[in-house]
């Protein structure tokens, strides 16, 4: 399962539940269990430019359940709803039905959908006080429409179409049209060492919520080394926002110190509308039993240095019935 | 300070803070990216599987323990999830069972393939992050080739000879999935 949390509107997340009831009603026969995910993530933040900030970050809820047929599971249905920044941006960020073709050499997925992309494909750092540029490279990181995926050996894939609206709107047809595909490939017999080529284009929303649309057309490269006790992520990008030339560079390094310890750090640059960001970033993760406490310090060079110290208490439950 | 605000802290506060779900943080079971990716390498001969998840209850919980001699990780102790395998015309070949193990330095994830007979195929690393690395050498883990389901005091035996904390963490999480799924599969009506 991919670390991904739960996002604007009361309605659409009314109408998804009733949605999720009747498609239950449906499979009641079927003997897979039901899987509830409620994550939360509180933090306290202190920006040299914007003072003291206190807020519940995300409040995420997850449901996920496997339909089987007679020959093995066919089907899988999922959703992720999130309340962001202190219930003030409800939304459903992730509603999709799969249905799984033979041993993973392909799946059809519709919905609300994760983007096949970078590291974003099995990493997702919404829940991390060290996050991604993919608002920067896609606009978002998920999207109404329809994926083809799956794995052969070595090999993984994934190529969607979809609206090119991202997760905050409630969905309209036909949407602006947005395409993006990734093929990975894993090496080492613990599966150590993966990585990925990507490509994006078409047209998204200018941002969330607004009623024009740009161009994109964007390319990537993506690595995953796990080396002991060493955890590396890195993706460099490149491409044309909006006729402007895009350029990312993204790393993010875990060390584990102890069972419940672990060093974090994080180095990104974008260079976007000729403008050039910098922004380096180190952390600590704590895990007692219950929780799991971060804290860290972000440095960002771009017209101004900005210093950030955050600290951020995050908890997962998860409930099969 | 605002009804909203106020609103969102006392969720928060008590959502970060109730210590009554103690262990709800702290589950060990393995999260698996590519499943089939895996499953194929255990059984090529896979034409599709399904999901079993089975509730455990606290008398099945104890009568495990007891057999192992030691207690279930947090998010073992009331439920167990196994892949049932098949081939063509839906014959089963086997059992695949993706275990996690607490290691030095976090979670050792790796899977499990049992043959219809109860015997180990195969054995993979899924996902590790411990300085000693000698339980990914594919000898350590050919050597379990062949082990039947009841052959877990040989194991027992085998975890107390080495002194590789991760070959440790392995052998006991393979003892562990092989009591429970004795005890487990066998009550089980499907």
């Amino acid at each position: 399962m991919i670390d991904r949390g739960i996002y604007s509107l009361v309605v659409p997340v009314r109408r998804a539940f009733f949605g999720v009831s009747l498609l239950n009603g449906l499979v009641l026969n079927s003997f897979a269990a039901w899987n509830l995910s409620v994550d939360g993530d509180g933090r306290v933040s202190w920006n040299s430019s914007k003072s003291l900030d206190t807020e519940l970050h995300s409040l995420g809820f997850s449901l996920r359940k496997t339909i089987a047929d007679k020959t093995g599971d066919r089907f899988l249905l999922s959703g992720l709803f999130e309340a962001n920044h202190n219930f003030k941006d409800l939304m459903i960020h992730e509603l999709y039905f799969k249905y799984k073709g033979p041993m993973g050499l392909w799946n059809i997925t519709a919905g609300r959908i994760g983007i096949p992309y970078g590291l974003l494909t099995y990493f997702s750092t919404s829940r991390l006080l060290f996050e991604s540029s993919i608002e920067q490279i896609l606009g978002f990181d998920a999207d109404n429409g329809i994926t083809v995926s799956g794995v052969k050996g070595m090999f993984d894939y994934g190529i969607s179409l979809t609206q090119g609206y991202g997760a905050h709107r409630m969905p309209s047809f036909p949407g602006e049209g947005f395409g993006a595909a990734r093929i990975g490939i894993v090496f080492g017999d613990a599966e150590e060492y993966m990585a990925g080529l990507s490509i994006a284009g078409g047209y998204t929303q200018k941002d969330h919520m607004a009623d024009t649309s740009i161009k994109r057309f964007v390319g990537g490269i993506d690595a995953t080394i796990s080396i002991s006790r060493l955890l590396i992520r890195i993706e460099i990008d490149g491409g044309l926002v909006n006729e402007h030339l895009l350029f990312s560079l993204f790393s993010i390094i875990d060390y584990a110190l102890h069972n419940r310890l672990d060093l974090n750090g994080g180095f990104k640059f974008i260079r976007q509308n000729n403008h050039n960001s910098t922004i380096l970033f180190s952390g600590l993760t704590v895990k007692p039993k219950w929780v799991t406490i971060r804290g860290g310090y972000t440095y960002e060079k771009s017209q101004y240095s900005e210093h950030t110290i955050a600290v951020q208490l995050y908890r997962l439950f998860s409930f099969s019935f | 300070m605002n009804t909203q605000l106020l609103f969102s802290s006392t969720v928060c506060f008590l959502f970060l803070f109730n210590t009554g779900l103690v262990n709800a943080q702290d589950v060990y079971l393995c999260v698996w990216r590519n499943p089939e990716r895996t499953m194929t390498k255990i059984f090529p001969e896979a034409k599709d599987y399904s999901t079993i998840n089975l509730k455990v209850t606290p008398q099945q919980c104890d009568s495990i323990e007891k057999e192992l001699g030691s207690k279930l990780l947090a998010g073992q102790r009331d439920q167990f999830q196994y892949f049932k395998m098949t081939g063509n015309a839906g014959k089963p070949v086997g059992t695949i069972i993706a275990a996690s193990q607490k290691g030095e330095f976090g979670a050792i994830e790796f899977v499990i393939g049992f043959d219809t007979s109860g015997n180990v195929v195969d054995l993979y690393i899924q996902r590790s992050r411990e300085r000693d690395q000698t339980f990914k050498d594919r000898s350590f883990l050919d050597s379990f080739k062949g082990a039947g389901i009841n052959d877990f005091e040989k194991l027992k035996t085998m975890a107390a000879n080495t002194k590789s904390s991760g070959q440790k963490a392995v052998i006991h999480g393979l003892v562990k999935e092989m009591v429970t799924y004795k005890r487990l599969v066998g009550v089980h009506k499907e």
